[in-house]
């Protein structure tokens, strides 16, 4: 018998991610999309992407956050981010690959809300060696110091991992000299490539608490992360697309659920109608934090990684301490590989 | 769209509160999420500490707006009180202890108990509980409340106001329900007369 | 930001309100400086009263607004608090009203 918990509810959601493609110049070691080069064929044209979009802001949608992939990699990018600014908040997450000073112009322009910076290393054979692509510390760090110096929001993230974990406080100290106002630390999710790499990569609980108690971020820098007594299952608020239009909830989702494709099928539908949707954002879940629910006021923490290690919707969230429950967060469940 | 609605409407359900408008900005912790509840006093210490027994619990429930609850929730935390870190729910304590039934027979038979929430499927209900040692019946419970408003508001009245404002986050709620919860192998018969003392002596 | 009761009061070009309800807020958009508020039930009525009327005007029906409401109403000050909440964010803009200096003009001794 499962706890009768429940998320806050929303009859329809404010904000969406998008990933816009799986292309990308680098080779990412834990890349949760298996990007390569060139797009995958089912991606959507640009032309397409600017008519959902319209339809999702008819719809209420007022913040979309763009991530790829690489998404300054797909041509068009930016004349699509130009005709959605107008109508909503937009962030976009990059590598930094191809944010030049030009780029960097135009996106002042447009006026685009926010940029978001992946950090894979504290300097370029660390983060280059995961990125897979000589150069792509420089991108990232032009990408970050170009958006600064144009007033334009922009913080770096980086995902927590047994490379990136002792350079942690490095990579806070350089997003700030080079203009982020926050760092987000991620977790590491067991998708795409990641999975392939998983126990080379891969923190128990107990170390990824300890680089979480650990940080020491410079004065002015904001620093988010998930972690006890953090963890939110923000699933109640969650939509998203793939970069074929399928609408998976969550990014982090994307190789567990697909309900309906955007073409075939309204965002408000699937919302109000698909039943494991509904089911997902509820927070009916088997255990709630009582810390991480005071602060978050949601339960159960990340669906994702709770459904990645226990093959269960309701399932805790192994990531938070209280929720655990023994399981290696080093060690990939069989039901993975 | 179902979030259709006007402020006013909004107003009408929720009740005017103080203007409040600022920037929202999502927080990349996994996806970009809405931090659409900012920050909040962390949930108050859970400590129902009752010296003797009860004799009857009364219960205050509404079922809340997650805003609302919020309101609840930073209510009960805020130190905004007279008293440097003394916060709103110790003084409400202190006014259920030591005001309730000040100047009666029953002076000090009335606890504090807590503010709950109380988790459920879709609701968000909150039930504040008040404990009573002795049996009181409602006439006596609804006057006592009145005496210690009304003395608190002529003695202090910023407290005065700082009460006011928590029972209205309650009781102005449509769905408010006050309910007495009698003990009913100690205390009283089916009908909250007191075993002891008989219909008179409730 | 200092407030004459004749100035008229705008909201801000381009904003996109998006009621959330559900959590008692109303999202407001605004293009020009890329920033996305959240804005309270008592917020939002004072924003959308904002529509180029005298600043005077516009307190007028804001406070009538709030006091058919039941329960306790915000204390005294609420419009002044909130309106200088509204302008700092860039939410509203405000003009000196044409009429209100000719006014002045005709009523200052030589």
């Amino acid at each position: 018998m499962t706890a009768a918990y429940a998320n806050p509810v929303l009859e329809t959601p404010p904000k969406i991610s998008v990933s816009i493609t799986e292309a990308c110049p680098h080779a990412c070691a834990h890349c949760y999309s298996d990007c390569s080069a060139a797009p995958k064929p089912r991606e959507l044209s640009i032309p397409a992407w600017r008519e959902v979009l319209a339809k999702l802001a008819d719809d209420g949608f007022i913040q979309v956050y763009f991530e790829g992939g690489e998404p300054f990699a797909k041509p068009g990018f930016l004349d699509l981010l130009e005709a959605v600014a107008p109508r909503m908040m937009t962030l976009v997450r990059t590598r930094g690959a191809g944010l030049d000073a030009a780029v960097a112009d135009r996106l002042a322009a447009i006026r685009v809300g926010r940029v978001l910076v992946d950090l894979m290393g504290d300097d370029a054979a660390s983060h280059d060696a995961t990125a897979g692509a000589p150069g792509a510390f420089d991108s990232a760090c032009t990408a970050i110091e170009e958006c600064a110096r144009r007033g334009i929001p922009v913080d770096a993230l980086v995902v927590l991992t047994r490379r990136t974990a002792p350079r942690l406080n490095a990579i806070l100290r350089l997003a700030h000299r080079l203009g982020a106002e926050r760092v987000g630390i991620l977790r590491l999710y067991p998708l795409g490539r990641a999975k392939r790499i998983w126990e080379e990569i891969a923190l128990p609980l107990e170390a990824q608490m300890a680089a979480i108690a650990s940080l020491d971020p410079p004065d002015g820098l904001g620093v988010m992360q998930s972690w006890h007594p953090r963890d939110q299952n923000c699933c109640w608020q969650a939509a998203a697309l793939d970069a074929a239009g399928d609408i998976i909830g969550c990014q982090y989702l994307r190789e567990y659920v697909n309900y309906g494709n955007i073409l075939e099928r309204s965002y408000l539908d699937a919302w109000r109608n698909d039943p494991l949707y509904r089911r997902i954002r509820s927070g009916n879940v088997e255990a709630s934090c009582p810390d991480c629910s005071a602060t978050q006021r949601s339960h159960g923490g990340c669906r994702s990684t709770a459904f990645a290690f226990h093959g269960r919707w309701e399932a805790p969230d192994p990531f938070d301490v209280t929720l655990n429950e023994g399981v290696d967060l080093a060690v990939l469940p069989d039901r993975l590989r | 769209m179902t979030n259709d609605i006007s402020p006013r409407e909004l107003l009408a359900r929720l009740g005017a509160g103080e203007p409040r408008a600022g920037e929202i900005v999502s927080e990349v912790r996994t996806e970009a999420a809405l931090p659409f509840f900012g920050e909040h006093g962390a949930a108050p210490a859970a400590g129902i500490n009752v010296s003797g027994t009860l004799a009857a619990i009364i219960s205050v429930t509404a079922v809340l707006s997650w805003q609302s609850a919020a309101a609840v929730q930073d209510w009960l935390t805020d130190k905004e009180s007279d008293s440097p870190g003394v916060s709103n729910e110790t003084e409400l304590a202190e006014l259920v202890s030591d005001t309730l039934f000040a100047d009666s027979e029953l002076a000090g038979s009335a606890r504090y108990l807590g503010t709950f929430i109380v988790a459920g499927r879709a609701k968000r209900t909150v039930r504040m509980l008040i404990g009573l040692t002795r049996p009181v019946s409602e006439a006596q419970y609804a006057s006592a409340w009145g005496r210690a408003l009304a003395a608190t508001k002529a003695t202090d009245r910023a407290r005065f106001d700082r009460i006011r404002t928590f029972l209205a986050l309650l009781l102005d709620e449509e769905t408010v329900q006050v309910e007495k919860m009698l003990l009913l192998s100690a205390v009283g018969d089916l009908i909250g007369h007191s075993i002891a003392t008989g219909p008179s002596g409730a | 930001m200092p407030f004459s009761p004749t100035d008229c009061v705008s909201a801000a070009r381009g904003l996109r309100l998006r009621p959330v309800p559900e959590m008692g807020t109303c999202l407001a958009y605004d293009p020009a400086r890329a920033r996305l508020h959240t804005l309270n039930a008592t917020s939002w009525l004072l924003l959308t009263l904002c529509d180029g009327r005298p600043r005077a005007a516009i307190a007028a029906e804001f406070n009538d607004a709030l006091r058919s409401l039941p329960g306790p109403a915000p204390e005294q000050g609420a419009f002044s608090r909130g309106l200088e909440q509204l302008a700092a964010l860039g939410l509203v803009t405000t003009a000196a009203n044409p009429h209100a200096s000719m006014q002045t003009r005709k009523d200052t001794p030589p």
